[in-house]
Formats: structure tokens, C-alpha cells, sequence
């Protein structure tokens, strides 16, 4: 048997859902995966204290996954440069210092933001195509190119929505100073 | 202003200062952190997320690189510019310790009298 809740984004919402994850946690639910970047998973156990946090290593080799280990935190869902992790309750923080936190931020906004450009550039000259070609009369190859558009716009928006995410939490991180 | 970075400054905090420190024997990332929270007697405890970010700026900034693999982990060694950072830094936090010094110690001494 298991169960679903919506996540909130792991750019958007962070701490929400990581609150979510130890609330379920409590009652004897933990989370296992992500099913299609929208719903949490999770399957029944013994309810127990853990701590939850993101991290955004894009380079998660098992040297990494060790030095992770050895401060109690292991990850439960694993995703393209994103790791969701679980350690006891009372763990030392991911990130001790707000100057590292920062960094990975940054780091993570970066990437993303160089995706939301490129699927920017591939919408825009999608759609330039388009209209090009069904001006010319071409209208199944413009078409072609609508459906193009639509889904690289699809593919912008899953990565504009992260970087806005991002850089929301980046400036919230700044201003706490 | 923007905040310059202590790699820009040499102006370490004091998780980069330990970290460094602790490279200046070939050593693991997992046992730095370790060493650090058990050479400060708790004191000073460093997570995972932020040991492997400074390590990767402590590496893009010359001062430490990754000299052998053990069965496929990493020792991370600091390089003699990383050792030299480090020494100026050790200078700067000496000189604030003795400038306290003299004033708590004056301070100490009105209080008494």
C-alpha cells in the first residue's frame, strides 16, 4: 500500500515539503520516490523522528554519497542533479554556514537558468517557423512546428518556474543576514 | 556593496580555515568533518552539503587538489598556495587575538582596581 501528496516544489517550497516529509515520517509514512516530478510516494513503517533536506549536487558520485553518510544523511529520492535526503532528527544541518548554502543556491539557479534560456530560444525560434511557414502555405510542417513550440514551452516553464524558485530563496537567504 | 568572497580575501570563515587546515595532511572529506568536530570538542561541527561545496571552491581556487584514490575515495592535500593562505590568515586571526588582549586585558584591570 502506499501513499501520494502533492509536492511543492523543490525550488518553491523547500522547507514546506520538508516539513510535509517529516510530518509523514511521524505518523509512519516515509517518502521512497517522486512519481513524475509531482506527487511524493510513500510506504508504510514504523513512525519515527527524521530530518529532511534538499541537496543540489550535480556530481553525486559515491566518494560524495559517503562524505554525505558519514554526517547521518542518506538520500531517499534521487533525481538529475537533486537528492532528497533523510538523517535522524538532531542531525547536523546539511549546510552549516550560510556562505556554502549560498553557493549551492547559486550554483543550482545557474544551471537552471541556462536551461530556461535555451528552451526560451528554441520556443521563440519555434514559433518564428511557424509563422514563417504558414505564411508560405506550409501548413503541416507548420504545424509540426506549433506542436514544437508547445512542448519546448512546456520544457520552459518546468525550468523559468525553478529559477524564479531559486532566486526567491537566494535573495531570502541574503536578506536574513 | 556586494560581500566580497573570503577566496577573493583570503579572509577565511572559520569552517574554510579548519577545512584547510585539515588538508594540510592528505585526508578524506568524510574524516575532516569529523577531525573538525572532534579537535573543538563539538564546537564547531561542519554538514555534509557544506564540507563537498567548500571543498569544490577550496579545489577551483588552487588551494587544495585530489592527490590519490583509495579504492576509489578521494584524499584532498592542500597546495602550497592553500598552505600560505591559510598562514596569513593564522597571522590576521593572531593579531585580533592580541589586540583583544590588550584591551580586555586593560579592561580586566579596571575592573579590579
Amino acid at each position: 500500500m502506499a501513499k501520494y501528496r502533492v509536492c511543492g516544489g523543490l525550488a518553491m517550497a523547500v522547507e514546506r515539503d520538508m516539513e510535509l516529509l517529516k510530518d509523514m515520517s511521524a505518523k509512519g509514512w516515509h517518502v521512497c520516490g517522486l512519481s513524475g516530478g509531482l506527487l511524493y510516494r510513500f510506504e508504510q513503517g514504523a513512525p519515527r523522528d527524521f530530518d529532511y533536506a534538499v541537496s543540489f549536487v550535480l556530481d553525486f558520485t559515491p566518494d560524495v554519497q559517503e562524505l554525505f553518510r558519514a554526517g547521518g544523511w542518506h538520500p531517499v529520492v534521487t533525481g538529475s542533479g537533486w537528492q532528497v535526503l533523510r538523517a535522524e532528527a538532531g542531525a547536523t544541518p546539511l549546510f552549516t554556514d550560510e556562505e556554502s548554502k549560498e553557493e549551492s543556491l547559486r550554483a543550482i539557479r545557474a544551471r537552471t537558468g541556462r536551461w530556461a534560456l535555451v528552451w526560451t530560444i528554441l520556443s521563440a525560434a519555434l514559433l518564428a517557423a511557424e509563422a514563417f511557414l504558414d505564411a508560405q502555405g506550409a501548413e503541416v510542417v507548420a504545424a509540426a512546428c506549433l506542436v514544437g513550440a508547445v512542448a519546448s514551452g512546456a520544457g520552459l516553464v518546468c525550468t523559468a518556474l525553478p529559477f524564479l524558485g531559486y532566486s526567491f530563496s537566494l535573495r531570502r537567504l541574503r536578506s536574513g543576514r | 556593496m556586494a560581500k566580497r568572497s573570503p577566496y577573493e580575501t583570503g579572509e577565511l570563515s572559520d569552517s574554510i580555515f579548519l577545512i584547510l587546515l585539515a588538508t594540510f595532511e592528505p585526508v578524506h572529506g568524510y574524516r575532516i568533518m569529523h577531525d573538525i568536530e572532534s579537535s573543538t570538542r563539538g564546537a564547531v561541527k561542519v554538514g555534509p552539503a557544506t564540507m563537498y561545496t567548500t571543498l569544490k571552491k577550496l579545489k577551483a581556487a588552487g588551494w587544495i587538489v585530489e592527490i590519490a584514490e583509495e579504492g576509489g575515495r578521494i584524499l584532498y592535500a592542500a597546495t602550497d598556495e592553500g598552505r600560505k593562505v591559510l598562514r596569513r590568515d593564522f597571522a590576521r586571526r593572531k593579531r585580533l587575538v592580541s589586540v583583544a588582549e590588550e584591551r580586555l586585558g586593560t579592561a580586566s584591570e579596571e575592573d579590579d582596581g
